[in-house]
């Protein structure tokens, strides 16, 4: 793993540990600001496949993900913190909190299709 | 084989390789050449933010890059300059004033900056730490060392260079330091009273790190692509990625005991397959490794495959794998060395 992996890695914790937190003190608006820096991280991942010109199409995208390979490890870092927070989330039974963090999946499809992407 | 094996395991070798893939991951040879294609493929917008991103940061770059600056503007100013000490006693003392207002800088304003930064508390932001964004947005890192060698250039024309142009380029120095200290302090201090921009900016700087380690898993999968594309138009593979259902079809050349393989040489690897004695002749409209990475990415962009280094430490000490059907009869005791030449091992990464 790159250096450049592993602060992203430290990064990424971090991230997801003040997610949750805001999710444990009922910071709503801290809450919707971690899961927009997510959406932007994708939307940063998707951008650079665009660039390389590389965006999967769905066959890729299944071969891939169905794969006994590693995925983008990246894209398996956000997926991972997504689960941690999805689980803090059901732990508060904050009906406000639930529906933000169980409605992000859709806003990530969203992202995915603006750039024709399968992969996400 | 086994002295080839203590030469790469040997003390300063083994540094050297761990320093590399400390810094490039494993595979990281193999991706550098991807990577700077794929650099040059980007604009200079692209490229210019990627150099200011590492100047404003506290990181060997800005370091270098100031010292640089230091040392053409100094070596300039001593050359053209020359050196008159019978110069006016206004000149000595417009110097030694200037000396001590950047000793000033350096010593206590830029520090007690710096201070500010370190205890500015959460400011209730997610993407990062308070104290990276404003050391980031602040500059502080590059306009202390400014001040810095600031210090030490009007120091030295005190002593070597009383000089009009010695006095006007200190003074030039000096007013950017200054100019640079008050924006550190406009920046930090903006950007700490102002939630939505500190929010802005540590987004920003995430992102800029996802992109940083996007571009070093892009560059490995290009450079992985290119590998097994190369060895694939050879009839042969690296050897991990063979299903376990299919071994029978390979013969399998191993490497060392208790190492994994942290990069492959490529261009040494295909030498070395090339020179294996083969049944037929190899078809030559086949792919060639010296494609470009725009020519492999558009057979097939991104490959699902990752880090060589990886696979090794799960499956045993196999590296690469020929086909049976392709290659004549292969004493593989006897090519232990130059397989060992194409490829880096180490005892763990």
């Amino acid at each position: 793993m790159s250096s450049h992996a592993r602060r992203l890695q430290a990064e990424l914790d971090f991230l997801r540990d003040s997610t949750i937190g805001a999710i444990r003190d009922r910071r709503l608006g801290l809450l919707k600001d971690g899961l927009d820096v997510y959406e932007e991280l994708v939307g940063v991942f998707l951008g650079q496949l665009s660039a390389l010109d590389s965006a999967y199409s769905r066959e890729r995208a299944l071969r891939e993900i169905h794969s006994i390979g590693e995925g983008w490890s990246e894209v398996e870092w956000i997926e991972r913190n997504y689960r941690d927070i999805l689980d803090a989330g059901f732990n508060c039974e904050d009906q406000a909190v639930i529906d933000d963090v169980l409605y992000f999946p859709m806003r990530l499809a969203h992202v995915a299709s603006r750039h024709r992407d399968y992969y996400i | 084989m086994g002295r080839l094996v203590d030469w790469y395991a040997s003390p300063p070798v083994a540094f050297v390789l761990d320093r590399w893939n400390r810094k490039h991951g494993p595979g990281g040879r193999l991706a550098a050449r991807a990577r700077i294609e794929l650099w040059r493929g980007r604009g200079w917008r692209w490229r210019i933010r990627r150099l200011a991103f590492r100047l404003v940061s506290p990181t060997p770059s800005s370091l270098l890059g100031s010292f640089v600056l230091f040392a053409i503007v100094a070596s300039l100013t001593l050359l053209l300059g020359g050196s008159d000490l019978r110069s006016s006693r206004q000149l000595s003392g417009g110097l030694e004033t200037m000396w001590q207002v950047q000793a000033a800088l350096a010593a206590l304003a830029l520090p007690l900056l710096g201070l500010i930064i370190q205890l500015a508390g959460e400011q209730g932001q997610t993407a990062a730490r308070t104290h990276e964004v404003l050391t980031r947005q602040s500059w502080i890192f590059p306009i202390s060392c400014l001040a810095l060698f600031g210090t030490l250039f009007v120091g030295g024309l005190l002593v070597w260079s009383r000089s009009t142009l010695g006095a006007t380029t200190g003074g030039g120095w000096l007013t950017l330091t200054v100019v640079m200290a008050l924006l550190a302090y406009y920046r930090s201090l903006r950007t700490l009273n102002d939630p939505l921009l500190m929010r802005r900016l540590a987004t920003k700087l995430l992102q800029e790190r996802m992109q940083n380690s996007l571009d070093y898993s892009a560059a490995l999968r290009v450079a992985n692509n290119r590998l097994l594309a190369a060895l694939s138009s050879r009839q042969a593979t690296y050897f991990p990625y063979v299903a376990r259902s299919d071994r029978r079809r390979w013969l399998v050349l191993e490497g060392p005991p208790d190492m994994v393989v942290s990069d492959v040489r490529l261009g040494r690897l295909l030498r070395f397959i090339d020179s294996l004695p083969r049944i037929a002749p190899l078809a030559t409209s086949e792919p060639q490794a010296s494609e470009s990475v725009a020519a492999s990415r558009a057979d097939e962009p991104i490959r699902l495959l990752k880090v060589p280094g990886d696979r090794l430490l799960l499956n045993d000490r196999g590296v690469l794998a020929l086909r049976l059907d392709a290659f004549a009869p292969i004493k593989r005791e006897s090519l232990g060395s130059l397989l060992l030449a194409a490829f880096d091992f180490e005892t763990g990464l």
